[in-house]
């Protein structure tokens, strides 16, 4: 490329990548890459790591068995409950799957089941949340938003008091203790997710914010 | 238009604009300028100003239509009533505008990976706020950074560039009066790593000849726009806060 | 102006969530009840029309478009002028709007800018359109297009600071020789009132400046409220629901200090 494409992000530098950009000369498959002629390519946007790891940073959320998601009950089945997962298509808890009955709207947060090859996604492992605050958070970056170790999520919700699950869907909830402030954290987090020491910096500006 | 003859548009060597016949007019692009949108751009192309916005995957509708291989991309080009210079005109498509939605549709089929999204649907939106000429490039150009903004995996960045014979000569990058006035106008999409080409159109009269230089110069053009486009996805992780549209 | 499914299941949720907090005195981004979201205008923002200005508060953003024709008038006015104002919810501008000819929601904003603007009278108490006869059989038309490019809450108040900086903005074409000639012009709008609207949502017993997008969702009734700088009352437009008689008039307080408030990004 002639075109510098890096970031200073604090202490380091980060390759951006965009897409139809080749981020190997082996083939590799990734969700977000893909191969033509042996070597493998970006689909999304993303960075290279400080491994030369391909990272997607904008990406659409592809629901994987196994994965945690926050979930909203939309429409109540004989058999079962249609969950809001912001995804295309309603997740699936089934009836079997549960001994907490549900009512519509109430907000749960559970385990992906399975997948079939469209997308459709059954539930299992669900617990019941309070009533509490929705937010969107892009997928891509729920990883730095739950950080090594839960490290990012404490931090947030130590310094506010609130309650927060993160789900792998880009759910956010969060009850309790101050909203408005861990809501600005978790904003912060977003905007900033590719830059180093943040969570030393998310401490620092809720101890400034605390009392207010 | 009646009476008057056509104004010369090459004078010594220059456009009407002052522009030599491979240069483009300046184009600023910004990604990520609209907060609800998944996916947004902003494309300042000479005095056209174009906005994209994407969403999806998303459930399609109608459910009918669904695709259980992959997903169905949709595309809405429209002009704004206060985009011309001239009258005041209706809002809502016309039959200009749905053909150039179709057209520019066809290109995102090629590139999205739709396969990854079966039985649902991909939008993307383009609004020119301002038309000068070459709105439906400026619109292709500004959709493809709208939907690497919103994360939809695609093949390959793809741009959007005109090009066209002017009083006898092969001219990149025609403005309004160039597009009115001139012989032939081609509108095209060139892929980047693969220089395919993904959109084409052509009015007017040319040689084969004539017609293989002006690609040529389509391509080579694609370039300095694919880093544009680059540059406004790298700035949109620079960009710490967000303060939507700058017009 | 369009609900998901989500919305509307967790409605009573979302409700209590929000009354939670308020309880405390400020709101869900920490705002007060009389606080609006960051605001800025831009005038002469498109070339291609006689006026604009993109109008933003918090995320919301809002761009009107003026635009003159000489048209034929009315038959049975043969000297007035026309003034019509359109909205268009562009389907970028949130995962609710779809395609398609205006609904109620778009309609209703052109009608209730419209009225909101209407008093901004020119000089000498005419209406806006005085001044646009042009000759036998020949007027001025001035077109005012709403595009809403982002929803975020309270469309109402950004296009009316949009509306009004595309009128403050706006140069009349030089008529000559039957046709308008669009690269001179005779000048400005004379406009004597500048006025602005307010839209307060009730929420229980609590009343909110500038409510966001959650916020009118839960709402129990919306008012909007267009005040001028003269200490007039120029429009207002109550949504579902209902308002006791003393939180209307809290309102029109409200609105009249905000009105103020808001009128110095445009003037």
């Amino acid at each position: 490329m002639s075109r510098k494409a890096i970031l200073l992000t604090g202490d380091s530098v980060k390759k951006i990548v965009v897409p139809g950009e080749k981020i190997s000369d082996a083939p590799f498959m990734a969700e977000t890459t893909f191969v033509e002629g042996n070597k493998t390519y970006a689909s999304v946007a993303g960075m290279m790591d400080e491994e030369n790891k391909f990272v997607p940073t904008k990406s659409v959320y592809s629901p994987r068995q196994g994965d945690a998601v926050v979930g909203i009950v939309v429409y109540i089945r004989g058999n079962g409950y249609k969950v809001d997962l912001n995804l295309p298509f309603e997740g699936f808890l089934s009836g079997k799957d549960t001994r907490v009955p549900f009512s519509m709207g109430e907000i749960m947060f559970g385990k992906v089941k399975d997948v079939d090859e469209i997308g459709n996604v059954d539930l299992i492992d669900v617990r019941k949340l309070a009533p509490g605050k929705i937010m969107d958070f892009p997928a891509a970056k729920v990883p730095r938003l739950i950080g090594k170790r839960n490290s990012m999520l404490n931090t947030i919700m130590q310094g506010t008091g609130t309650e927060v699950y993160v789900g792998n869907n880009g759910y956010v909830w969060l009850s309790g203790g101050n909203i408005s402030l861990a809501l600005k954290a978790i904003d912060m987090v977003n905007r900033k997710s590719h830059m180093s020491g943040l969570t030393n910096e998310i401490a620092d500006f809720l101890a400034k914010h605390k009392d207010e | 238009m009646g009476g008057g003859e056509k104004p010369k548009l090459i004078i010594d060597g220059k456009r009407i604009d002052g522009r030599g016949l491979d240069d483009s007019r300046p184009v600023k692009i910004e990604a990520g300028v609209l907060n609800e949108a998944e996916g947004s751009a902003y494309v300042e192309w000479g005095g056209n100003k174009v906005l994209a916005g994407v969403y999806g995957p998303r459930e399609c509708i109608p459910k009918h239509d669904a695709n259980p291989f992959k997903a169905l991309m949709k595309c809405r080009y429209t002009m704004s009533p206060f985009a011309s210079k001239e009258e005041h005109s209706r809002s809502g498509p016309n039959r200009r505008s749905i053909e150039i939605s179709k057209v520019i549709r066809e290109v995102f089929e090629s590139l999205v990976i739709t396969e990854l999204f079966p039985m649902t649907q991909i939008d993307v939106y383009i609004d020119v706020l301002q038309a000068e000429g070459g709105t439906r490039v400026s619109a292709i150009t500004a959709a493809a950074v709208a939907l690497a903004d919103a994360g939809i995996p695609m093949k390959d960045m793809v741009s959007g560039i005109a090009v066209g014979k002017i009083d006898g000569e092969i001219a990149v990058d025609l403005g309004r009066d160039e597009d009115n006035f001139g012989q032939s106008d081609v509108p095209m999409a060139v892929s980047h790593r693969n220089k395919d080409i993904l959109l084409l159109q052509m009015d007017g009269l040319l040689t084969k000849a004539e017609f293989e230089r002006a690609m040529d110069k389509a391509i080579s053009a694609s370039e300095k726009l694919h880093a544009l486009q680059s540059d406004a996805i790298v700035r949109s992780y620079e960009k710490l806060e967000s303060e939507g549209l700058s017009l | 102006m369009g609900e998901s499914a989500k919305d509307v299941v967790m409605h009573d949720i979302k409700k209590g969530v929000l009354l939670d907090i308020f309880k405390k005195g400020e709101r869900m981004d920490g705002r007060g009840f009389e606080d609006y979201r960051p605001i800025s205008v831009k005038k002469g923002v498109i070339a291609t029309a006689e006026g604009s200005a993109l109008a933003k508060i918090g995320k919301t953003q809002i761009l009107v478009g003026a635009k003159f024709d000489a048209v034929t008038p009315f038959a049975d006015r043969p000297n007035e002028g026309v003034f019509s104002v359109n909205c268009e919810f562009l389907p970028l501008a949130s995962p609710t709007f779809e395609p398609g000819p205006p609904n109620e929601n778009s309609i209703q904003l052109a009608r209730v800018t419209d009225r909101g603007i209407r008093s901004a009278e020119v000089e000498g108490d005419s209406p806006i359109t005085a001044n646009f006869f042009l000759e036998e059989g020949k007027v001025l038309a001035l077109y005012l297009d709403i595009y809403v490019l982002d929803h975020s809450g309270n469309m109402t108040d950004a296009a009316s600071l949009a509306a009004m900086g595309a009128l403050m903005s706006a140069k009349i074409p030089k008529y000559s020789e039957g046709k308008l000639v669009r690269t001179e012009s005779i000048g400005g709008l004379p406009l004597k009132h500048f006025p602005i609207s307010t839209t307060i949502a009730k929420i229980d017993k609590y009343l909110l400046v500038d409510p966001s997008k959650e916020e009118n969702l839960v709402a129990d009734s919306t008012l909007t409220i267009t005040t001028t700088q003269t200490g007039l009352l120029a429009s207002m437009q109550k949504t579902k629901g209902a308002m006791s008689r003393d939180e209307v008039l809290q309102a029109v307080d409200i609105a009249f200090k905000k009105g103020d408030e808001l009128r110095k990004y445009i003037l």
